[in-house]
């Protein structure tokens, strides 16, 4: 195998992973802002959310004090944030793309896809459709890609070193370092 | 004005010819709803496979699709023999004058050609000169773009010997419409082309270097993902099961180049490149290149590697050298050309400039080192400024043009928003030259989706058709 198909290979899945987790901490943020608490103000849990991400200074940077809509689109949907759901997406189909022929159509088809049906899902986002941005369910799906993901790496690729490089090492490596 | 009479492919004197006569009453047979849906199923596959290219200069340079229309264009066998005669003909002229410029130059002391358009071409490459490439052959894959003008009239209007690229949609087209319609398939006896990677593969390994022991590796190197043909070279490399590489992963020890593995550096015997010469070697072309492999042409040159198509292939393809091909056919192999060529004035030469001049309105100028559709004009269908502003581009290099008549490019029938109406279409067969010539028998079919466009390039809009040889 090419090193630099066991780079991208790697890449691929700790984006994925990145993605995943980012939305499990997005589900987190927003349970805990329907949980009233007096020690900090109103949006208060975003905040934390921010720090324990390491990004603050970058939020900071680009938006004013935390509220959940600003939050929950620098998570998800800012290109400016390296972290972003979006760009957790595009790059992980970006290095699966670049080694198209070192992965099963399977998993092709399950990066490709979350990256299609997000990009629609973004669109409708943009156009307020619906008006109320339904968190959970986005956090949900972006879940469900990538046990998709992990599932058809599992399942379809050749034991050997694309299983040594792939899914594995990146979510192991990248859960380890969380 | 008056349109002029253009063949329909799917009709002689009047009659439906018989190729198509199953395909029509299917047509017919079928609801319009059910072939939207099936029009929809072919994107939404084409989609999910990823087979998207991209257009260079567009401000959103996202993926787009090729438009793909299900209607398939039909030849007989026989039509195809034809055909196959003459495109190999061509192809092995084409290659036997390769030979020939980077070596003795017959061609060129015969008088047949001035010597100043081989040798001071920018396409001709003075590294290649006296290497003596595997089985004789510089151009590995050639893929000649042909029209039609009538039931037995074939044009060639221009050669590819570099990379010419489509080849995926041809397999990739195929593929759909098996899928769409595996009724078509049992009434008709239709060629298959899946075999082509295969051949290719063969190809590849039968002009191992001379330097070569063992099994030869075969690599396809590739610009990146940022190269509009990004999809097809991974599709080959997947196809052939080749490894597919970018400059980066290659280097040069010694006699020979290696690629970078996790287990360490294996050596590379054939090199399939999807890149242009300028970019192949910093060291002996564009030193700025990022993407290519430093000493590659050392290597090539001592025979430890093979680069397929070789550097210098260009130079028979170069718009202002095709108008000699039929005379190279005559000249090397001794034959008469199969296939014509289009009528072709050179505005280097004062008389053809002249003419040029005079008819912009009816002919169609081509840039001689452009290609894709860009920068050209088609007289007929240009504003009175358009005219006049390419007019002043080609008196500041008269050098840079060709002109040719506007040919009365055959139509077949496409499937639009009103139903079936004839569209524009031309022909790219793919030509395999190793140890063997081979030519797969179909070919990608690129339709001008526009009413009355002659323009068939996908960078302008053009669309793919499935095309069938019947056995």
């Amino acid at each position: 195998m090419l090193s630099r198909t066991a780079q991208s290979l790697y890449w691929a899945s700790a984006y994925t992973e990145r993605a995943d987790n980012t939305a499990r901490k997005l589900g987190v943020g927003y349970r805990m802002s329907m949980i009233p608490t007096y020690s900090v103000g109103m949006d208060g849990e975003w905040e934390s959310l921010l720090s324990s991400s390491g990004l603050l200074d970058l939020y900071q940077s680009l938006y004013e004090s935390p509220n959940q809509h600003d939050v929950v689109n620098f998570f998800v949907f800012d290109f400016r944030n390296p972290s972003s759901i979006k760009n957790c997406i595009k790059r992980a189909r970006d290095n699966g793309r670049e080694v198209r022929t070192a992965i099963t159509t399977e998993v092709w088809y399950a990066l490709n896809r979350s990256y299609q049906s997000f990009k629609l899902r973004e669109q409708a986002y943009l156009a307020g459709n619906p008006p109320e941005f339904d968190l959970p369910d986005l956090c949900d799906w972006v879940n469900r890609q990538s046990a998709l993901l992990r599932g058809a790496f599992i399942n379809t690729q050749l034991h050997g070193a694309s299983r040594q490089y792939g899914a594995p090492a990146g979510y192991k490596i990248l859960r380890a370092a969380s | 004005m008056t349109q002029p009479k253009f063949f329909n492919e799917m009709y002689a004197g009047g009659k439906v010819r018989e190729q198509y006569a199953d395909i029509l009453r299917w047509l017919e047979g079928t609801g319009p709803a059910f072939i939207v849906d099936k029009q929809r199923e072919a994107e939404a596959l084409f989609h999910q496979i990823g087979i998207t290219f991209q257009v260079y200069g567009e401000k959103d340079a996202g993926e787009r699709l090729i438009p793909f229309d299900i209607v398939p264009r039909i030849f007989t066998n026989l039509e195809w023999s034809t055909l196959e005669r003459g495109v190999k003909q061509r192809a092995q002229a084409l290659n036997a004058f390769l030979w020939d410029v980077y070596h003795r130059g017959d061609f060129i002391r015969a008088g047949k050609v001035p010597a100043h358009l081989i040798y001071q071409n920018t396409a001709y490459e003075p590294a290649v000169v006296g290497v003596s490439p595997a089985q004789g052959v510089f151009s590995h894959i050639v893929g000649s773009d042909l029209v039609r003008t009538g039931l037995d009239e074939f044009y060639v209007l221009e050669d590819n010997c570099r990379t010419p690229s489509g080849v995926s949609y041809m397999l990739e087209n195929r593929e759909i419409m098996m899928r769409l319609f595996p009724q078509l398939f049992q009434s008709n006896h239709i060629r298959p082309v899946d075999d082509y990677p295969d051949h290719l593969r063969r190809t590849l390994i039968s002009v191992a270097p001379p330097r070569c022991e063992g099994v030869p590796a075969v690599v396809i190197l590739t610009p990146g993902t940022f190269n509009s043909a990004y999809y097809e070279h991974t599709f080959l490399a997947d196809e052939m099961g080749v490894e597919l590489v970018e400059g980066r992963d290659l280097f040069v020890r010694g006699d020979f180049v290696y690629m970078r593995t996790t287990r360490g550096p294996k050596k590379v015997d054939v090199i399939y490149r999807r890149i242009d010469d300028s970019f192949i070697d910093p060291l002996c072309f564009n030193p700025d290149s990022m993407i290519g492999v430093p000493g590659l042409m050392n290597v090539y040159r001592t025979g430890g590697v093979q680069i397929c198509s070789a550097p210098g292939a260009g130079i028979a393809d170069d718009k202002a050298v095709y108008t000699y091909v039929p005379e190279m056919i005559r000249f090397y192999l001794g034959e008469e050309p199969v296939l014509k060529n289009v009528p072709t004035w050179r505005c280097s030469e004062a008389d053809d400039l002249k003419y040029v001049l005079e008819h912009l309105g009816e002919l169609v100028v081509k840039e001689v080192h452009g290609s894709g559709g860009y920068g050209m004009l088609v007289g007929s269908a240009s504003t009175r400024a358009e005219i006049e502003n390419y007019r002043q581009r080609i008196l500041a290099d008269p050098h840079d043009f060709i002109a040719q008549p506007t040919l009365a490019l055959s139509t077949s029938p496409t499937y639009v928003d009103s139903g079936l109406a004839p569209r524009h279409v031309d022909l790219r067969p793919y030509c395999l030259l190793g140890s063997q010539i081979h030519l797969c028998p179909g070919a990608l079919t690129r339709v001008a989706l526009k009413e009355g466009s002659l323009v068939v390039n996908s960078s302008q809009g053009g669309g793919v058709k499935d095309t069938w040889v019947l056995a």
